[in-house]
Order: C-alpha cells, then structure tokens, then sequence
C-alpha cells in the first residue's frame, strides 16, 4: 500500500477538536464509588460474593437418598398388637415343642467402598476459571481475547492483594478491595461463559 | 499535588484526589471514549464504568508507564467492550501493494474529517483511531483488541480507503 501526501491526513487529525463531558459524568462516578464504599461498610458475609454449587450436587444427593433403605415406619398401635401376637405364639410354640435353642443364626456382611465423587466441588471454582480461560485462548476470537485479558489482570490483581493481606495483615480497606476483584471476576467470568 | 502524590491519595479513596485526577484526564479519555465508540451516550457510560474501574485497580499500577497513559488503556479497552456490536477484526488480504491513498494537497477540513471517521464501521474505527489519533503501536492495538499486528494493519489500510472514499464524497 502507498499512502501520498500523508501530511494533509496528519495536519487534519492533529487539529481534531476535544470534547468535554457532560457536568454529571462525574456525579454518576462519585454516586458509584459512594455505593461501592457503602456495601463495603457491611458485613464480610455480605460482601463476599456467594456461589451457587453445581446442579450435580442435588443430583448426585437426590441419588444417594433414592438409593438408602428406607424404613417402613408402621403404626404404633399395630405394632403393639403384632409384638403381643408374635409373643403369645412363641410362648404356646414353647410349650407345645419343649424347650428348643431355635436355628443357629450367622450373619454376613460386605464392605462397600464409596465411590469417588463424580460431581464438581465448590473448591473446583478456579479449575473451572482456568479451563475458560484455556478455552477462551483456544477459541483466539478478539471480544473473547478482550474479556481473557480482562480475568488475567483481575487474576494478578487478587494474587497482589491476597500478598497484601498476608504481609500486612486483614486490613478492612484490603479485604474490600479484595471482595470487589472477586466480584468483578466473576462478572467477567460469567460474561465468558456467555460467550462460550 | 504531583501525579505520585495523586495516585497515593486516590488509592486511600480520597475523594477529593479522585476528582482532581478526574478532571485532569476527563476531557482527554472522554474524546477517546467518543472516537471509538461513535456516539455521545456511548462515550459517557464508557468514561464512567472506565473512570470506576480505574479508582478500583489503582493498587494494580506499577508506575512503568505514566498514570495517564496507564488510565487511557483502562477506559479505551472500556469503550471498545462498550461497542454495541462487537466489531469481527478479521485479517483482510493485504495483496493492495500497488494500491495508493492520495490525500491530496488540499487541507482536509476537520469537520468532514470527523463526520467521515464517525460513519466507518466499528472495527475499522477503533484501529484508525488507536493508531493514527491515539498514537499506539500496531502490537499494542493487536494486545488490546486481541488480534495480530497483521489484522490491525490491514484493518488500519481499509479504514484508510473507506475515509478517503468519504471525504470524497463530502468534496
């Protein structure tokens, strides 16, 4: 590609005018950064970002109690007249056949291994962060790339602060700042997921 | 108050230092804001949410660049997320060797100019104005926007062709 007489393009671009915001941009920043200060002032609990667990956690529980013996609860009056029964006949058995030490009983029993989970643990939260991310750089497309470098510096910057919090100890201000980069990853990490 | 003193005082969230490093740089980010993303409106959000991400990831600037150039990376990636069609950068065939684009010699006027960078499509916008308004290089275009240095390139030739299409036509 040739380009001639670039300087006319160049002098024109260099005398391209600035603009200046409207008097409320900064009304809505400072409005954001009040409310942002405001829900650090709560509770850690409820800053803290909350995570639902995967869908085959009920699934996997939902299993396990379908698959646990369920005892039959009879009713208690009904229970009482089979146990008087039970007994009036073991009693005139006793008589009619003399004393008898009944069968010899063995039981057998068989230990079961529980198998390994096969549902996500909340722990694996990171895990699948970084196989977004992996696919994310596998897909190579630019509004993904966008949103990975987004969750790359997010990511550094919670290393930073954790670093900070071990160094210096649970500064408020810190923990706060570490709240709103989990929330923010998760935001960016949601928007992904969306994307994926 | 020197910029150090600036950054320091904005990362205790001193509101009063928030607002002076708001207004030394709001005119600057803003007319980014605005060349990138084509409208007003667009612009304003872009700058906030920008202006808020830059307060909260204070603590992550290391001082290797300066604090402006660090807050124009910030809200530029802002608007460009801003976009409301995502833009596809896909590399073009740059086989145009023999291609020429005569600005003339005849000053271009300023208006047109910015009339025709508004009317490019998004994607071609966003790489005209990273390299030939805001200065960057090809690679940081390619960092920020996720692509290589050859798709800006070509990108950059065609949003040069389409410009020169236009002022064309407002001649």
């Amino acid at each position: 590609m040739k380009e001639k007489n670039y300087r006319t393009l160049r002098s024109a671009l260099d005398r391209l005018p600035d603009y200046t915001p409207g008097v409320k941009a900064w009304d809505g920043i400072a409005g954001r950064l009040d409310r942002a200060a405001t829900q650090s002032a709560a509770g850690l609990g409820e800053r803290l970002p909350t995570y639902a667990p995967p869908p085959g956690v009920w699934n996997a529980l939902s299993q396990e109690l379908d698959a646990a013996p369920r005892a039959r609860r009879l009713p208690g009056r009904w229970m009482a007249a089979a146990a008087a029964a039970a007994a009036v006949l073991v009693m005139a058995g006793g008589i009619y056949l003399g004393y008898d030490g009944g069968p010899e009983i063995t039981y057998a029993y068989g230990q079961e291994t529980a198998p390994a989970p096969v549902v996500a643990d909340w722990d694996d939260d990171e895990a699948s962060f970084t196989r977004a991310r992996r696919e994310v750089a596998q897909r190579n497309e630019p509004h993904l790339n966008n949103l990975g470098h987004e969750l790359d510096e997010l990511t550094l910057a919670r290393e930073e602060v954790k670093a900070m919090l071990v160094a210096y100890g649970d500064d408020p201000r810190v923990v706060n700042q570490l709240a709103d980069i989990e929330r923010e990853r998760d935001d960016v990490y949601r928007r992904i997921i969306v994307e994926l | 108050m020197s910029e150090d003193e600036l950054v320091s005082a904005c990362r205790r969230q001193d509101r009063r230092a928030q607002k002076e490093l708001y207004d030394r740089y709001n005119r600057a980010m803003y007319t980014a804001c605005y060349r990138i993303c084509g409208d007003f409106d667009l612009a304003n959000d872009a700058l906030q949410e920008g202006f808020l991400k830059v307060f909260q990831k204070l603590h992550t600037f290391r001082g290797d660049s300066t604090i402006g150039a660090w807050m124009k990376v910030v809200i530029v990636r802002t608007a460009l997320n801003r976009l409301r069609r995502q833009p596809s950068y896909d590399e073009l065939p740059l086989n145009h060797a023999d291609e020429e684009i005569d600005w003339g010699h005849s000053a271009l006027d300023v208006e047109y100019l910015e009339q025709a960078i508004q009317r490019l499509p998004d994607g071609y916008r966003a790489v005209f104005v990273l390299v030939e308004v805001e200065g960057y290089k090809h690679q940081e275009v390619a960092d920020m926007l996720g692509i290589t240095a050859g798709t800006s390139k070509s990108q950059l030739f065609h949003a040069k062709k389409k410009l020169r299409e236009y002022l064309k036509a407002y001649v």
